[in-house]
């Protein structure tokens, strides 16, 4: 029986009955009404052509189901007779004949399509198969060649098959069975039986889903963005650009607090890091910029950590520069947005208030009546001592200059996560011939007089892919940056350094083995003089050659080997 | 007798190694003073003669740093040396010389800490090794 073992498991339940195996044989009745079927039963003979095995019956095995109402559940087949009156070929099925990509039949101005053609099908394929006419029949009204047509779509590849590689590692989660009406309910009425999923067991369905598909292009996300920012029909292209110069400007990432398990990033919905808190914060943000916890309610206390993750040995050895500020700025607006009764606790190692009014900036937040505990806190929890910590974070920590241990009760924390080189920097390093500093960032070509160069001239750095740095510290470091990029470019000559390759024609033997070895092909032989011959303009004295050169003819100016002799002379005159 | 320090001879690259001695002084690390650099623009121009020459000069040792592969400024300048640096202690013994009196190491530019190690460990095996049989001899 070609049904799904469920609904066979749901028809048991309600009381069905069935019965394996039989064959209609006639319908019992009693006064012209009905009272029953009687019915024989089969067994399964050899297969026959096809290898299905039809059933046989047994003789003498009739039976009688009694009954008083009888529904018959017979099969389908089109009605051919008139088509073929008509003129059109039909298959030995009765099903219409028809071209298989135009849906044409015999006759050129009839199409079909739906289960007069493919025999009992879902409405989907009846709907699919009216599109395909649909286009075929304008385009043969249109008095296109459809044998063209037919051609083209026959070499078009199938759809659906650019399926996205499903990660590894994912765990197999079973499907989410649905819910169904109570057998004693369902038995007696005609409401639906499969009830749906619930909210949960519907959205835990959904992300299962694992998007192998990708994009399937409905649109919607062109409908949503009011900014017009979505277009579909962009390609991913190459585009070489000839420039003089160029500017990193690749920015940072922000930690992680997760691994730091001690402050419960993750695990506590009300800690947050300093950008989630801006986000929280922001006008066009979840809340309309107002400070409010997950549960819709305004936190009556909030910790404010300074350097997490930064000033760590564990983590980043460097101070993130900027958090002391935003820290500063989160007091105020605090203070400003969730009413001034609202408590701020910043835990500090050091105030570093380095820029301009930024001093003044704190003296005030003090005065707003912000609180300031100097001392790293050791760890934030849930569990409560005593009723003024229940339902809330505990941040505990020590006063440093006061050299009290404390427990802060308070509704949210906000972790001043540390600025760090962004996790892809490696690979920018190596496109553009730059170096990283011990801590990640682009190193600069001097700290005091090169910050905006790099070693490799024409590369200049700007911002924070240099090392943390607040917003008046980037633009001016980037307007820097920019100025130096365009001294450069505008000149529009560079000079050349003065050690460069030279071979002694006098001396050089024209064994040409200098001319494989140089990374910058600016080697050349001459032909007549039956000597190599150095391009100064190419040549960028690496002395790939003048280390090599058998008899001694290539030399890099400054570096020849009397002079490297003479060096290593005097470095080791003490010696003997 | 006074303990034996060795003098190494170092021909270092311009774009890291030299660059790791400025950040390994500008950090203040601890270094030994028996290293003396020759900044040379990339191990790539560092001739096999320049180190038999600081050898029979009578250093103790010759180390010769550059980029990691990879990172040449010059695209390919620190795997020619590797080759001659190579080749070079195959025949350093029929000069005389323990081939371990050779080394090559790669040293970025921001790895500071790195090169003050490598010159810590560099002068404990020098003197381990003891002192070139030139210095001892006199012999020319």
């Amino acid at each position: 029986m070609p049904a799904y073992p469920e609904e066979i498991e749901d028809a048991l339940a309600e009381g069905v009955v069935i019965h394996y195996l039989s064959a209609p044989v006639r319908i019992v009745d009693n006064d012209g009404k009905v009272s029953g079927l009687e019915c024989i039963r089969t067994e399964l003979g050899a297969p026959d052509s096809s290898g299905r095995r039809r059933p046989v019956p047994i003789e003498g095995s009739e039976f009688i189901v009694e009954c008083d109402a009888l529904i018959p559940a017979i099969g389908q087949q089109p009605e051919a007779r008139h088509l073929t009156e008509a003129g059109l070929d039909v298959s030995r099925r009765n099903t219409i004949e028809v071209n298989r990509h135009t849906t044409q039949t015999s006759m050129p101005d009839v199409f079909a399509g739906g289960d007069a053609v493919s025999g009992p099908a879902t409405v989907i394929d009846a709907i699919a198969a009216g599109h395909k006419a649909a286009e075929a029949i304008h385009r043969y009204l249109s008095g296109e060649n459809l044998g063209l047509y037919e051609k083209e779509l026959a070499e078009k590849e199938p759809p659906g098959r650019d399926w996205r590689e499903i990660p590894e590692g994912i765990a197999r989660e079973a499907r989410a069975g649905l819910q169904h009406r109570e057998v004693r309910e369902s038995v007696s009425s005609f409401a639906e039986v499969a009830l749906g999923l619930h909210d949960e067991k519907a959205t835990g369905e959904a992300l299962r889903c694992l998007n192998c598909g990708a994009c399937s292009e409905c649109m919607e996300c062109v409908k949503a963005c009011e900014r017009c920012a979505v277009d579909h029909a962009v390609q991913e292209q190459t585009v070489e650009v000839k420039v003089g110069t160029i500017i990193v400007a690749t920015g940072f990432d922000i930690m992680d607090p997760s691994p730091m398990q001690q402050y419960g990033y993750g695990r506590f919905p009300e800690v947050y890091t300093g950008l989630e808190f801006e986000r929280l914060n922001n006008a066009v943000g979840p809340t309309g910029g107002q400070i409010l916890m997950k549960n819709g309610q305004r936190p009556a206390s909030i910790g404010i950590v300074h350097c997490v993750g930064s000033r760590d040995v564990n983590f980043h050895e460097y101070c993130s520069r900027v958090c002391c500020m935003y820290a500063l700025k989160y007091g105020h607006l605090i203070k400003e947005k969730a009413g001034h009764d609202t408590q701020v606790y910043n835990f500090y190692i050091d105030m570093r208030c380095f820029g301009k009014g930024y001093e003044e900036f704190y003296r005030r937040l003090q005065e707003e009546g912000i609180t300031f505990v100097r001392g790293r806190p050791a760890e934030i929890t849930d569990e409560a001592i005593g009723p003024k910590e229940e339902g809330k974070l505990i941040i505990i920590g020590e006063d440093t200059l006061s050299g009290r241990r404390l427990r802060v009760p308070v509704d949210m924390v906000v972790l001043c996560t540390a600025m760090e080189a962004r996790k892809n920097a490696p690979e920018v390093a190596r496109l553009f011939g730059i170096s990283q500093g011990g801590d990640g960032f682009f190193l600069e070509e001097h700290p005091k007089l090169g910050p905006m160069s790099t070693a490799t001239d024409g590369i200049f750095l700007a911002g924070s892919c240099q090392g943390p740095k607040d917003i008046p510290d980037a633009v001016s470091h980037a307007a820097g940056a920019a100025g130096q990029a365009l001294a450069l470019a505008t000149r529009g000559k560079v000079e050349i350094p003065s050690a460069t390759s030279w071979i002694d024609p006098d001396v050089c033997a024209g064994c040409q083995t200098c001319i494989q070895l140089c990374p910058y092909s600016a080697i050349e032989f001459d032909e007549r003089k039956e000597v190599s011959e150095v391009n100064e303009a190419l040549c960028k004295g690496c002395g790939s050659c003048s280390g090599f050169c058998p008899s001694g003819a290539a030399r890099t100016k400054h570096f020849t080997t009397k002079q490297v002799f003479a060096e290593i002379e005097g470095i080791l005159a003490d010696v003997i | 007798m006074q303990e034996f320090e060795p003098t190494i001879i170092a021909f270092v690259c311009n774009w890291c190694t030299y660059t790791a001695a400025d950040l390994a002084g500008t950090s203040r690390l601890v270094q030994p003073p028996n290293v003396r650099m020759i900044r040379m623009m990339c191990t790539g121009m560092v001739d096999p003669k320049y180190v038999i020459k600081a050898l029979l000069e009578g250093a103790d040792a010759v180390l010769v740093s550059g980029c990691h592969p990879g990172d040449c400024h010059y695209i390919n300048g620190n795997l020619k040396a590797r080759r001659r640096m190579k080749l070079l202690k195959e025949i350093l013994p029929r000069f005389g010389f323990d081939e371990r009196r050779l080394k090559m190491t790669w040293i970025g530019a921001s790895e500071g800490i790195d090169f003050a190690q490598t010159m810590r460990d560099m002068a404990q095996q020098v003197k381990a090794l003891g002192p070139n049989q030139l210095r001892t001899q006199m012999v020319l």
